[in-house]
């Protein structure tokens, strides 16, 4: 916990110049705008008609039942699908697939016994921005460095990603994903497998993050405390249900929408409101 | 993968010998033609990976065999193609190899980055903009260029112990991925400069020897090491 708050300190740094960056960028424009997207597979209506929008600094969670289309809805944003119709604006430029926008897969999809340690999973994360000849520079590793601290992670660099828990190979594929200097941070179920603990480690980074004006998206089937955790839900069952502060978005309907009858098990306690 | 690219190789052997050109010219090329052949079968049918590397492996080397012994004539001992025939390689296939050798470390120390962010995270790696289908061929490329490179050395068969084994072997001593890279091809040339002396003076075959070597530094480090990773 000690270590943590020293590298809140520098955090603090980073953010304050983050923020005034974004200001200037985005004159609180919706950073991340999805519109009408539909996407069709031979017959199925895998997403229907999907349209919200994000202003900068909002972390949001997309929850809904098993084959609701959330793992879908974060590939078409991230460009990795191509939607039948419709279209996804990143920082109002159309188009723009890859720079802004950071992703964070899920576990099964990722080969964990890679031997990389923390630092070089992260460096990873500035690929693209590694220019001939194709080595990294001081900067690269300053940036490495400020990303593994922002989410606690520096002390543990040199340890192989093979030996950290869940909720560490986590951090540090958001620090992975921060490398990238991506404003738009998608993760697809990053409470699968880690302990609660862990969750709340986990959600505290990601409100540092939000805080300094990134959009954080995660897919999540994990319903605890959802009001505690994300500004905004999205209720996904193909189509969105509703969209908005969990307080306003959980409406007995909704809840009856996305997981029928079941639905109303979902105690208002529960969800932590 | 290697091995269905090993075996594959044999009919591209045999038609070279026939044909009287470098193996370099119809190996290699069979070698990359039968990788991609695995791509478009296991896309195609939805067979699984390694059930499509195991026909392609057995179809390809029994089609090698059939040719050699259908055509009769032309001077080809089996064994050769199978474990190898070091002493058979010829100054200009030394020059070959070693341009190819350089290559491959050029490639591989200019593509690094890709290549272990696609094999780490294929689904990120595509995200950050890196094209999967070229750095896959790439690979392939690689792989099939090393592999016809130690098939001189040691033959068909035994071609996987001098791919496999020494970055096994390497992986149970070090735990960073560079090392393991760098520990890996000296354990391997260490394995193939030992197994070339032990079977001159003992007599003995050299593939077979250098093969044997490999094995036996994977064997002395996983029973010395309390756990196996």
């Amino acid at each position: 916990m000690i270590q943590r708050n020293d590298n809140m300190m520098i955090t603090k740094e980073i953010t304050r110049e983050k923020l005034r960056e974004f200001n200037l960028n985005t004159q609180s424009a919706p950073i991340l705008d999805v519109s009408e997207i539909n996407l069709y597979r031979e017959a199925n209506h895998i997403l229907d008609n999907i349209s919200f929008s994000v202003e900068s600094g909002t972390l949001v969670g997309i929850v809904g039942p098993n084959g609701a289309g959330k793992s879908t809805l974060l590939n078409v944003i991230a460009g990795l699908l191509e939607p039948t119709s419709g279209h996804i604006t990143i920082n109002r430029e159309k188009g723009r697939k890859h720079d802004p926008l950071a992703y964070v897969p899920q576990r099964e999809q990722l080969n964990w016994h890679f031997p990389l340690t923390a630092s070089e999973v992260v460096m990873l994360g500035r690929t693209s921005q590694i220019k001939w000849p194709r080595r990294p520079n001081q900067r690269d590793k300053e940036i490495v460095q400020q990303c593994l601290e922002r989410v606690g992670m520096w002390n543990e660099r040199s340890r192989l990603l093979s030996k950290l828990s869940g909720g560490q190979k986590q951090r540090v594929l958001v620090a992975r994903a921060l490398a990238q200097e991506a404003n738009v941070i998608l993760l697809d179920e990053a409470f699968e497998g880690i302990d609660v603990g862990a969750q709340e480690y986990l959600v505290g980074v990601l409100r540092e993050l939000r805080d300094s004006g990134i959009v954080v998206l995660m897919a999540t089937h994990d319903l605890t405390n959802l009001a505690d955790r994300f500004d905004k839900v999205l209720c996904l069952n193909k189509h969105v249900c509703a969209f908005g502060p969990p307080s306003e978005a959980f409406t007995p309907s909704v809840l009856q929408e996305l997981y029928g009858s079941h639905g109303m098990e979902f105690t208002q306690n529960e969800l932590g409101y | 993968m290697g091995d269905a690219l090993a075996h594959s190789v044999m009919p591209g052997i045999v038609i070279a010998l026939i044909l009287g050109i470098n193996i370099w010219f119809s190996a290699l090329p069979a070698a990359i033609g039968v990788a991609l052949l695995i791509g478009l079968i296991v896309r195609r049918t939805g067979i699984r990976e390694d059930t499509t590397i195991g026909i392609i492996f057995a179809g390809m080397f029994a089609f090698g065999l059939v040719l050699i012994k259908s055509i009769g004539g032309i001077p080809i001992k089996i064994e050769d193609i199978l474990l190898g025939q070091i002493l058979g390689v010829s100054l200009n296939d030394v020059y070959v190899t070693i341009s190819l050798g350089v290559a491959v470390i050029i490639t591989l120390f200019l593509f690094y980055k890709e290549l272990v962010f696609t094999s780490f995270d294929p689904v990120g790696a595509t995200i950050v903009g890196i094209r999967r289908g070229r750095i896959d061929t790439i690979l392939l490329a690689l792989l099939s260029i090393v592999i016809v490179i130690s098939i001189q050395l040691a033959g068909i068969v035994l071609v996987m112990g001098m791919l496999v084994t020494p970055a096994a072997t390497a992986y149970l001593l070090v735990q960073k991925f560079k090392s393991m890279m760098i520990l890996g091809s000296i354990l391997g040339a260490t394995s193939a400069i030992v197994g070339l002396y032990l079977s001159f003076h003992f007599n003995m075959p050299t593939g077979p020897t250098m093969a044997l070597i490999a094995t036996a530094f994977f064997a002395v480090t996983a029973s010395t090491r309390k756990r196996l990773v």
